[in-house]
């Protein structure tokens, strides 16, 4: 049973989904969220066990702490790209990805995690430091196996973000914003136009709601 | 709300994702006029609301906004409220003191250094120590037999902050979100401003929406640099750039949501990328002092340099500039802003913590908050706020008449904590300008007169706000949970006009 459903008849009288003739749309956990990026973007440390992911954190965060640092050493790069359950989890200092997505209030049990869809959920994916490495490590995999031609690396990114190829419309889509980026870039001066608009393609593509809702 | 329903009714699901974070949405029509329902329409009949909605209050108010001044560390109401003859009598004498709890020991009552005076026509305390706010006692309510259950910072501000010494319940401002909405959907409904010394004892969870869902936590605001985590683009990326991406981001998601109809929850996320790229220029807005008055930004002290008597005293101007951004931020909708002076660590005088010299302590702090508070005080009545906004100050408890033990490591000359009498003050919206309620005994050691333990207190914050304490429940962990607990509270209403 799918969320992918297009009954007319079933949407129209039970638009609630009470009676269940489809599956409910499931936005994936926060965990989820973070290991997608990493996977899709080529960057993920499968590296299973050992001890807690401490990773690097904006130094505002940990000013929100009565002991701005204090116990928390940033774990080597290679580790902080292992999977979210090893991040470490301290209760004062809720990791702000994880935290905006709705992570476990890790102070009392939670049986059910809320879902909420919040404007700084979408800052968050937008502007955070972890999203561009991610995005920038994906546009470098799509260079690296797809080739130069755009055409073929709008496909590359599809594939490996969304797992399918892009539609007609999609794909046109895609060409029309990376040469609006590109125009831009160029405009505003930046010495890489061509890249700085396909990162921005790269982010976007992160950024769209196929990319947590699972079917 | 049972959490049961989040799995069997996806209705009620609807109802808490429809909000875009900070903003509220008529959705259907918000929606409809940006044209993202195609013929299909299928959020029509949708009405469902954002849970940052204003919502109507319980009971009669004309608050609209609270603005809690946190002096951390606990301030010595006995240098700044709460005069006691008989301690000043008695200095240097040893008496049985206890200082934590069923602990006692011998110790040498210390008097009050300040001078206190009566002030106004109200006849209100207080000391030399505050000579700005002393001028405003006229408008205060003070509460000076407060009582609360921990002598521990950690819990004891976070049973300020959520009424549990534990982690994980929702603040106060989780609660007024939860209960009230806020009034401008472009800005959060419940923000924090902390010292630049650091955070208080035990951090994000003093601010934490708990068991309710992550639209009701305070947002931490930095009143230098930028003001939300993550606010502003990376370097690289435009605003326009950044507003074309947004639009290809939507236009695929349009064409994933036509073919998984009558799912809303995609349309709230849509609009929440709308509302992030417009958040980008309304949270600046609020903090652009420059749009302000000079004469203004003197009074608040926030032209005063860092002082340098002392490596940890700051001067008024970090507070000051909190305290004008929160009239800025009241004046714009936003239900709830906390304030936190004093902070990075307990125990030293970077902190209202006066172990080390309840002197030093002052001279460090009072300057720092004295003009600010006055300022804001004149500010919000001036403008015709004050009727409108609820004004709180105090901190997690208060301190001791005897002079520091060795027990904590602290010096004679010092107070230690002290969560069994304390004061706080309100002013604004419904509060009983000039009044004085309940009292310490007559050493100032705990509350001994009208006593109200912090959970009246509480209950007296929301029911100015107008919300009645014991109707505003959430359910989690089968219970219907309330700020003010399952223990019986009652609103102080001998501070209420």
């Amino acid at each position: 049973m799918s969320s992918h459903a297009d009954n007319r008849r079933a949407l129209a009288a039970d638009e609630a989904n009470t009676l269940l003739w489809r599956q409910n749309l499931r936005r994936v956990e926060a965990e989820v969220v973070r290991d997608t990026m990493l996977a899709v973007c080529g960057t993920l440390n499968p590296k299973p066990g050992g001890p807690s992911v401490f990773p690097t954190l904006p130094q505002e965060v940990h000013g929100t702490q009565d002991s701005s640092g204090k116990g928390w050493a940033d774990s080597p790069a290679a580790e902080q790209n292992r999977r979210s359950v090893y991040l470490v989890v301290k209760r004062a200092l809720k990791l702000p990805l994880l935290d905006c997505l709705d992570f476990a209030n890790s102070a009392s049990p939670v049986g059910v995690r809320p879902t909420t869809t919040t404007a700084p959920q979408a800052l968050m994916l937008l502007n955070d430091a972890f999203v561009q490495r991610q995005a920038a490590a994906l546009a470098e995999r799509i260079a690296r196996e797809a080739g130069g031609r755009e055409d073929r690396q709008v496909e590359r990114a599809f594939q490996l973000a969304l797992q399918r190829p892009p539609s007609r419309a999609e794909l046109k889509a895609a060409r029309s914003l990376l040469a609006d980026q590109r125009q831009r870039a160029m405009v505003e001066g930046s010495p890489e136009p061509g890249r700085a608009a396909f990162k921005s393609f790269c982010r976007g593509l992160l950024n769209v709601n196929e990319m947590i809702y699972a079917d | 709300m049972n959490p049961a329903d989040h799995i069997l009714r996806p209705r009620r699901q609807f109802l808490w994702e429809m909000g875009a974070g900070f903003a509220g949405l008529a959705l259907t029509s918000l929606l409809d006029g940006d044209g993202f329902f195609g013929s299909r329409a299928s959020a029509a009949g949708f009405a469902a609301p954002s849970p940052l909605l204003p919502k109507p209050p319980h009971l009669p108010t004309r608050a609209k906004s609270v603005i809690f001044l946190f002096m951390f560390g606990g301030p010595s109401q006995l240098d700044l409220f709460d005069f006691k003859p008989e301690l000043q009598k008695r200095d240097g004498q040893t008496i049985d003191n206890e200082f934590r709890r069923n602990t006692k020991t011998k110790a040498v009552l210390q008097a009050s250094r300040r001078t206190f005076r009566q002030h106004g026509r109200s006849g209100l305390w207080c000391s030399d120590a505050f000579p700005l706010v002393s001028q405003h006692m006229d408008k205060l309510a003070v509460v000076k037999s407060l009582y609360s259950d921990s002598f521990a910072h950690g819990s004891a501000v976070l049973q300020m902050n959520s009424g549990r010494i534990l982690q994980g319940h929702p603040s106060i401002g989780a609660w007024m979100s939860y209960g009230l909405g806020t009034l401008n959907q472009n800005l959060p409904a419940y923000v924090v401003m902390l010292d630049p010394r650091g955070g208080p004892t035990t951090g994000a969870p003093n601010w934490s929406c708990g068991y309710m869902p992550a639209v009701h936590q305070g947002t931490v605001l930095r009143t230098t640099g930028e003001p939300i985590l993550n606010l502003k683009p990376p370097a690289g990326t435009s605003r326009g750039m950044q507003r074309r991406e947004i639009d290809f981001i939507n236009e695929l998601n349009a064409g994933h949501q036509r073919s998984r109809p009558g799912y809303s929850e995609l349309a709230a996320r849509i609009a929440s990328y709308e509302l992030a790229f417009r958040l980008q220029a309304t949270a600046p807005e609020a903090l652009d002092l420059s749009q302000e008055d000079p004469r203004t930004i003197e009074a608040y002290g926030i032209n005063e340099p860092k002082p340098d008597w002392h490596s940890l005293a700051q001067g008024p101007a970090p507070f000051g500039r909190q305290c004008l951004i929160a009239r800025r931020l009241v004046e714009r909708g936003v239900r709830f802003v906390q304030i936190y002076s004093g902070g990075g660590g307990a125990g030293g005088q970077n902190t209202w913590d006066g172990h080390h010299g309840i002197e030093e302590n002052l001279k460090i702090h009072c300057p720092e908050v004295d003009r600010p508070i006055a300022a804001l005080l004149a500010d919000l009545e001036q403008r015709g706020l004050l009727d409108e906004t609820l004004v709180v100050w105090g901190g997690e408890f208060g301190r001791m008449p005897v002079s520091e033990t060795y027990n904590t490591g602290g010096k004679p000359g010092g107070r230690d904590h002290n969560p069994k009498g304390f004061t706080y003050w309100l002013a604004g919206a419904g509060v009983k300008a000039g009044t004085s309620f309940g009292e310490t005994d007559e050493l100032g050691e705990g509350a001994a007169v009208d006593r109200c333990h912090l959970r009246d207190l509480h209950a007296t914050i929301l029911h100015l706000m107008g919300l009645d304490h014991e109707k505003l429940t959430y359910f989690y962990g089968g219970l219907n949970n309330k700020l003010t607990g399952v223990v019986e509270a009652h609103p102080i209403r001998g501070i209420m006009a």
